[in-house]
């Protein structure tokens, strides 16, 4: 009998329904895990934990806004299943910009109301001109490869973890061991020209917050003179109309000086899994800030931005901002 | 928190064998056991806080203050986000929670700010440095941000008490005065001049609107708040500061406080010009000081009271711009302003060696014998911070002059008169008319004249010499 997750068990139950395609399971049951493990015997990456994850892998965890656990839906996005929706004006992506073309052709939704899904047209994972989640994702689990930045992202399993269009460096354990040298490579572009970056992806829901033409654009994000909201696919040498090397980012991740920084991350043109040195060429990114499905702190941020101590609530900005601490 | 939970079990692993292993005796075994604890707890300390960020220039500031700083109380924002967090100031996405918080313009504003520039009683700083419904919590203090001869010269005269006001002083289009604080011939600066000043020099934006003329004197993320007490300005050697120079906004790493450094001090200043600062009296004293009331006898101007120690260099900041160089117009005045040089070539206020032979008018070319406490200072050569004389953001008075100066309210100078009052702050000026000057030399003398007479000049003509 097929299983799937409840949300309001908290656990995996027992579904008289077929699952579609034959699955025994339904997408967050296959990563879902019961205790805090967040890699199971499968080796599939643990997105959903019945308890709090011990290892939280790279996008983060539901678990700190599924229903019945954490509960605290301003810690992430609030997916079909594991979240209800939230009430308006949060039941829309903030920033959200209709139809915007999507990398491989197509285009984004006219319009959204509808509950945040794995995947799908409302969802993150698979081909979005597809609405229904499953059959967005069809075939890419089977066809999976670890890509690197030289894959061409033209089909769903040969994108950056299942993120049609997007390429990046996918790290071989989703970061559950993470390093300045082991880590996930994002995607990123200098001038926000790209639509293959990580950070595009974001701006498929999120509009408002890109430049890229297709999206939200210079009216809306600004450019470097200045910038209207904080700016993502944005080389540090584009800062103070070319002067990098006056900038306080030179001093990035400060006092280990220009070491990559797993918690405070940034893109490259040119992404792997094991360069450990950040420079002129690094990217800023919607994940430099965010988590992508979860994480333990208001509004998904990597650190605690709520925190009452002023210097752990600024020091993720810290990484990059070196001047305002 | 940061976590390397890997990390963490190995050195616990490590931890036990080396606890189990050791058979030495009792007390080498002690010493391994305190040895190892210790060593475990730095590397614990090592691990969780790798990259924390340690206090710099942004904590150590008013806005960064973790009792005083920034605090945005608005609808639509997070009322537990800690005080002197960015967002206060800085919205990231324009949106949160869905929607833009106040104060609402319903665009993403520049620089990531709450609100946008838009004139003379409307840029962002004003949200909160204002008069009335401040985004500031707690309000109060907006309205105790006085002017300058208040806060450092003592003065009790409270209006303007907020900064917003202080620059309400002329019409939105700096234009004309209007009425304000009971003066309706006052001045200010004019911030839309000031961001047309900025643009494309020392890193400024090419885009006059996109400066924010507030920077040119400060850097919110630096600024302090100077309480102009006796103690607690200087500590450790650096003096609290307010302000940034605009010529170190090339660099915004070195874009620093002016004023904090010893070096940078109006003692420094003076004496690089071959002069010698000396504190004015605070207002209605002959015993205490600007610009923090310490007590010092008219005898002393060389004391860290008096010798301009504890005062920055306003003169190299307000130079950036006024000096003998920059042509910069008013709009107020109809006319570009006098060039100012400060320097031994320049005014007698400044560096210039001033023409005095004994003070009694007995001598040719001898003229406006000083005042206490410049007359028994022991006479140097006397330079003076632009800050004795000129409030820096706006005054009931033409020109920005100070209300009150050495100790004396002077009433309100207009271009009709009372400026005798004002230099007889400084000067003695005997009613019988010293050489060159026509009597009578009374209240009605205005000794600026319209530009005919005294003031700020380079070169300077022999009717001009100030």
């Amino acid at each position: 009998m097929a299983k799937e997750y409840s949300s309001s068990g908290g656990g995996l139950v027992q579904d008289p329904t077929p699952n579609p395609a034959l699955l025994i399971n339904d997408c967050i049951g296959c990563h879902f895990n019961s205790g805090a493990s967040t890699i199971d015997h499968y080796n599939a990456p643990i997105v959903l934990n019945g308890n709090r994850p011990t290892k939280p892998l790279a996008g983060g965890n539901f678990y700190y806004v599924a229903d019945g656990l954490g509960a605290e839906y301003n810690k992430g996005h609030n997916v079909r299943g594991i979240s209800a929706q939230e009430t308006p004006p949060m039941n829309t992506p903030p920033g959200f910009k209709t139809n915007v073309t999507l990398p491989n052709g197509g285009t984004g939704p006219g319009s959204w109301t509808q509950h945040l899904s794995c995947a799908g047209t409302y969802g993150c994972h698979g081909n979005r001109t597809i609405s229904d989640d499953v059959r967005a994702i069809y075939g890419s689990h089977h066809g999976n490869i670890d890509i690197d930045n030289t894959s061409p992202a033209d089909t769903v399993y040969n994108s950056y973890r299942f993120l049609l269009g997007i390429k990046g460096a996918e790290d071989s354990n989703w970061e559950w061991t993470v390093a300045s040298n082991d880590h996930n490579g994002y995607q990123g572009e200098s001038v926000y020209g790209s639509v293959n970056t990580i950070s595009y992806f974001c701006g498929e829901c999120h509009g408002n917050y890109h430049a890229h033409s297709n999206l939200g654009g210079t009216a809306n994000v600004g450019d470097s003179t200045p910038w209207f909201r904080h700016p993502v696919d944005f080389a540090f040498s584009g800062v103070r109309n070319g002067n990098y090397t006056g900038s306080e980012y030179t001093q990035y991740n400060t006092p280990n000086t220009n070491i990559y920084n797993t918690l405070a991350p940034v893109a490259e043109v040119s992404p792997s899994t094991n360069k450990s040195t950040v420079g002129s060429g690094s990217i800023i990114m919607c994940l430099s800030c965010h988590r992508a499905h979860a994480s333990s702190y208001f509004k998904m941020v990597r650190w605690d931005y709520k925190s009452s101590n002023l210097s752990d609530a600024l020091w993720g900005c810290n990484v990059c901002h070196t001047s305002k601490d | 928190m940061k976590k390397y939970w890997n990390g963490i079990e190995g050195l616990f692993r490590n931890f036990k064998l080396s606890f189990l292993c050791s058979q030495l005796g009792s007390n080498s075994f002690k010493l391994l056991a305190l040895s190892s604890v210790l060593s475990v707890l730095l590397i614990i300390g090592w691990l969780l806080y790798p990259d924390k960020a340690s206090s710099g220039p942004y904590l150590d500031s008013a806005h960064g203050n973790t009792t005083y700083g920034v605090k945005r109380n608005a609808t639509g924002f997070p009322s537990d986000y800690t005080r002197g967090l960015c967002a206060h100031c800085h919205e990231q996405h324009a949106s949160i929670g869905g929607a833009e918080p106040q104060p609402l313009d319903n665009h993403p504003s520049k620089y990531l700010l709450l609100s946008d520039f838009v004139g003379q009683f409307n840029v962002p700083c004003f949200d909160c440095h204002t008069e009335t419904n401040q985004l500031q919590d707690p309000q109060g203090p907006m309205n105790q941000q006085y002017n300058y001869s208040n806060i450092a010269g003592g003065d009790t005269n409270n209006c303007p008490d907020n900064i917003n006001r202080s620059f309400a002083f002329i019409t939105s289009d700096c234009t004309l005065s209007r009425n304000n604080c009971s003066s309706s011939v006052g001045s200010s600066h004019c911030l839309n001049k000031i961001a047309i000043f900025l643009k494309n020099i020392w890193g400024f934006n090419s885009v006059a609107a996109n400066n924010d003329p507030c920077s040119g004197c400060h850097n919110p993320h630096r600024a302090q708040r100077d309480p102009h007490t006796i103690t607690g300005r200087i500590v450790d050697g650096k003096l609290v500061s307010v302000v940034s120079r605009p010529t170190q906004h090339i660099d915004l790493m070195t874009w620093e406080l002016w004023g904090d450094d010893s070096t940078e001090r109006m003692s420094n200043k003076a004496a690089s010009l071959g002069g010698t600062y000396c504190a004015p009296y605070r207002y209605n004293s002959t015993t205490t000081r600007e610009p923090d009331g310490c007590s010092a006898p008219p005898t002393d101007c060389s004391t860290g009271c008096s010798n301009g120690s504890n005062l920055a260099d306003y003169v190299s900041l307000c130079t950036d711009c006024h000096n003998s160089t920059n042509i910069i117009n008013s709009t107020r005045l109809g006319r570009n302003l006098y060039r100012i040089n400060w320097s031994a070539g320049g005014d007698f206020h400044a560096g210039r060696q001033r023409i005095d032979n004994g003070g009694d008018f007995s001598r040719t070319g001898e003229y406006g014998d000083l005042l206490e406490p410049y007359k028994s200072g022991g006479m140097p050569n006397y330079v003076l911070s632009c800050t004795d004389c000129h409030e820096p953001h706006g005054s009931p008075n033409e020109f920005l002059l100070r209300q009150s100066l050495n100790g004396t309210s002077v009433g309100t100078i207009s271009s009709n008169g009372l400026w005798f009052n004002w230099c007889q702050a400084c000067h003695f000026v005997d009613p019988i008319p010293p050489p060159s000057h026509l009597p009578p030399v009374d209240a009605t003398t205005n000794c600026f004249q319209g530009g005919a007479c005294h003031h700020h000049c380079d070169p300077c003509s022999s009717n001009n010499l100030f």
